[in-house]
């Protein structure tokens, strides 16, 4: 390795080795934050289109009412990830959002409304009903199990979803809270002891759950 | 089209069903208005669909018993109709109403003048608004959507995905890092960085703190980071890259590993030459 150093108050020397610190295991996420837009205004009454629609299709989501007077985003809140990933399969089971996949698509390419301009060819890619995989491992369905998502809408159609792992609160009547209550180490089997796991898979499966929301926010 | 659904948005369903090829009418009265909302899904290509609207105004007047006349302006086109209804009928009918029977008997210009002046004086109006979409046949319902906010003055933004702009990490690293004897500013004040952290350091690619020792083992946060990858990497990056075995007198330096550093790592290593890192 090539270290070349300059100093500018004096020192009279500095070398630089290897530091010898050592990563242990894998980084896992515990906040993610994405910003998107959906290109249109949104219509957030209580009563509107698109509390309608998210209801209808996301009926585990829960919905708070925004406060125009004070510019509140409406928000809507999943504790779970991976009960968005349920829906889309029932989505993907009996399509409610794209009846018509081609008949949307020639609307698309027709009007230029949604797509993504960064396309690296430089052509702008569709945006499309995307194709979601569960990662595999428990330790990764474990942490989404774990994971919960807040999608903030402003009537401008600016998106905030905002994915955060959540406390789990241990319920009384579980092996492990009476172990715990009892000063006992729990040796239970199963899911209880499978590690969180966090990977790259992992994360792209909350993009995509992202996208797959804008894409129901926006169609 | 967007006026008219804002204006009567309360007052409509938040969707319709549209049976293909068929007349698909929806209609509300409201206030001396009524809004007519027509859906054809009658298009075989996307690129035909089309909507219009027109507003008519009916005027009536009660000429006398059973009697009343019609007067429809539509685009300045002015045509008159006559129309009988009971006597009871008319007593208990209301406009709307006596609008949804009106029609259909031309009725010239000259018997209007003369029906108009045996009419009492009074007339009463009803505005119609109708819609017309056309569809494509595929279609299977319509959803009305308010957006008033259109009319705003502030722009849209334009459409984006969702993009990740900021993901924070947790993970724990493991080895010594003692601070040198001459460099004992930070211990001294008893200060941290953010979020108590011991050490923090920015990068093009986020911001890395350490935490204290607890056991040989420090807890690290990556934080602004837009992939697991990026953070991954100057994790690497921090534990493999350098160790800086200053002079006690030594406070700050620039650095630049392989010759090809960005700015924001320069600053990454200086931070570890001021505290003196060993």
């Amino acid at each position: 390795m090539c270290v070349r150093v300059c100093l500018d108050r004096g020192c009279t020397w500095v070398c630089a080795v290897q530091l010898g610190l050592e990563k242990i295991g894998s980084l896992t996420m515990h906040m993610l934050v994405l910003f998107a837009s959906t290109g249109a205004n949104m219509d957030l009454r209580a009563q509107g289109f698109i509390i309608d629609r998210m209801t209808d299709i996301f009926p585990t989501s829960v919905y708070t009412p925004c406060i125009e007077e004070h510019n509140i985003h409406a928000i809507f809140r999943w504790e779970c990830v991976l009960d968005i990933y349920r829906d889309y399969q029932q989505e993907v089971a009996s399509p409610r959002v794209v009846s018509l996949p081609s008949a949307y698509s020639s609307m698309v390419s027709a009007r230029n409304r949604l797509s993504e301009p960064t396309g690296s060819s430089g052509n702008p890619r569709i945006f499309g009903f995307p194709d979601i995989v569960l990662p595999a491992s428990l330790g990764e369905q474990k942490f989404l199990h774990n994971s919960g998502l807040t999608l903030s809408i402003t009537t401008h159609g600016t998106c905030i979803y905002r994915v955060g792992t959540k406390r789990l609160k241990l319920d009384a009547n579980t092996p492990i809270a009476r172990a715990r209550e009892a000063g006992d180490t729990y040796s239970g089997s199963g899911d209880d002891f499978v590690a969180c796991e966090y990977t790259d898979e992992t994360e792209q499966f909350i993009f995509d759950i992202c996208k797959y929301i804008q894409f129901v926010l926006v169609l | 089209m967007s006026q008219l659904i804002n204006d009567n948005i309360d007052f409509m369903p938040s969707e319709m069903s549209v049976q293909p090829g068929l007349c698909n009418v929806l209609q509300v009265h409201r206030n001396g208005t009524i809004v007519i909302v027509k859906v054809h899904a009658i298009h075989d290509n996307r690129f035909d669909e089309a909507c219009s609207v027109r507003e008519l105004t009916y005027s009536c007047w009660r000429c006398r018993e059973r009697m009343v006349l019609w007067e429809r302006r539509d685009c300045g086109v002015v045509t008159y109709y006559t129309q009988k209804v009971s006597k009871r009928r008319f007593k208990l009918l209301s406009l709307s109403e006596i609008f949804e029977m009106a029609m259909m008997h031309k009725t010239s210009a000259s018997i209007a003048k003369e029906l108009q002046l045996l009419a009492r004086k009074s007339t009463e109006c009803v505005r119609v608004q109708e819609a017309q979409v056309l569809l494509h046949t595929h279609t299977v319902r319509v959803q009305f959507s308010y957006k008033k906010c259109t009319m705003g003055k502030k722009k849209v933004p334009e459409f984006r995905l969702p993009k990740a702009v900021n993901i924070c990490y947790t993970g724990c690293i493991q080895g010594n890092m003692r601070r040198s004897s001459g460099d004992d500013r930070t211990v001294r004040n008893n200060t941290r960085g953010p979020c108590g952290s011991e050490m923090h350091i920015d990068t093009s690619m986020g911001v890395l703190q350490i935490f204290s020792d607890n056991g040989g083992y420090r807890k690290i946060t990556c934080k602004a980071c837009e992939k697991k990858r990026e953070a991954e990497f100057v994790v690497e990056y921090v534990c493999n890259t350098v160790r800086c075995v200053c002079s006690p007198l030594s406070c700050c330096g620039v650095c630049v590993a392989n010759g090809c550093a960005s700015r924001q790592r320069r600053i990454a290593v200086c931070m570890c030459l001021d505290r003196g890192f060993e």
